[in-house]
């Protein structure tokens, strides 16, 4: 009775040691075992899960607010929001590298923005013209696309994204390898359009002086 | 108790994102607000991008997405230096004028 299975080797050989020797508590050492992975894995579902909606529903918010407010200003700072959250959820589908360049380009953004240039917040600065047929023809579109969209995600069921790996850094390697050898032409014409706009911008702020 | 979030979750909310971008385009009447708006659509593409990158395990949508935002950024400086421009020179017309009215 006290004797070791046949079957049992290794490290269940010295569980069933700890236990005593006994089956009875050697099947106890294996519940135990069991129920607590479980529920360390709940817990990291659930927090992934609770991480996912709250980032959700603050990028819908910030992004309702950025369309909303009808300053420059406070819209910036929605964006701001907007951009934290959607690097969160970067962070969630074990993406670094995005998530670092999308908490970078709003300090970009803001450098650019908080250049003593005039006032960019007034009623008619930058006005475009539009007829306002157009404009609610514009909006009626985006909530048919809406609607549509949200109509097709009913008709599939949800499919699980795949386990990630578990080191966030051999993402950041392979993004930064597949980048200096299959799109070494992106890089570089992202870096010919970078070059192009700033020369652009030099020469309207000289055109102004 | 809240779903599991799935593949779809993050595509339904990147077309969240885009049809509320897409609604500023149209809503907003001024430049610096219609490129806010693009922005709000941008970011709801960065994020189908990395979703799809999860999804099919490739490094294409995570390179895809940096080069939009840099892109945007790009978008961003040329705005915000036309529309500085289109203000100074209303700036200066009102000054002409006198009676601050265009």
């Amino acid at each position: 009775m006290n004797s070791l299975p046949a079957v049992v080797t290794g490290r269940e050989a010295a569980r069933f040691e700890v236990a005593g020797g006994r089956p009875a508590q050697y099947r106890s050492v294996h519940r135990v075992g069991g129920i607590v992975a479980r529920a360390l894995r709940w817990c990291g579902d659930v927090m992934h899960t609770w991480t996912f909606w709250g980032l959700a529903a603050a990028a819908i918010a910030s992004s309702v607010l950025v369309v909303g407010l009808r300053h420059a200003v406070p819209s910036a700072r929605a964006l701001l929001a907007l951009s934290v959250a959607l690097a969160g959820l970067s962070m969630l589908l074990a993406a670094p590298g995005v998530a670092v360049v999308l908490l970078i380009a709003p300090a970009a953004g803001a450098t650019i923005l908080l250049r003593p240039v005039p006032p960019l917040d007034g009623p008619d600065v930058g006005r475009v013209p539009g007829t306002s047929i157009g404009r609610r023809l514009g909006l009626l579109v985006a909530v048919v696309l809406v609607v549509e969209l949200g109509w097709a995600f009913r008709q599939t069921h949800g499919v699980r994204l795949p386990a990630q790996s578990s080191d966030l850094f051999t993402s950041a390697v392979n993004v930064a390898g597949a980048v200096w050898t299959d799109h070494l032409a992106t890089l570089a014409a992202a870096a010919l359009l970078l070059v192009v706009s700033v020369a652009g911008v030099a020469a309207v702020r000289r055109e102004e002086r | 108790m809240l779903p599991e979030p799935t593949f779809n979750s993050y595509l339904m909310l990147s077309t969240v994102l885009l049809s509320v971008g897409l609604a500023g385009v149209f809503l907003q009447r001024t430049a610096v607000g219609m490129l806010l708006s693009v922005q709000v659509m941008v970011g709801g593409i960065t994020l189908a991008f990395t979703a799809g990158d999860r999804y099919f395990a490739r490094t294409d949508g995570q390179i895809l997405s940096v080069v939009v935002i840099a892109a945007t950024l790009v978008h961003l400086a040329l705005v915000v230096a036309l529309s500085a421009t289109d203000a100074r020179h209303r700036h200066r017309y009102r000054r002409g004028s006198g009676d601050g009215r265009t």
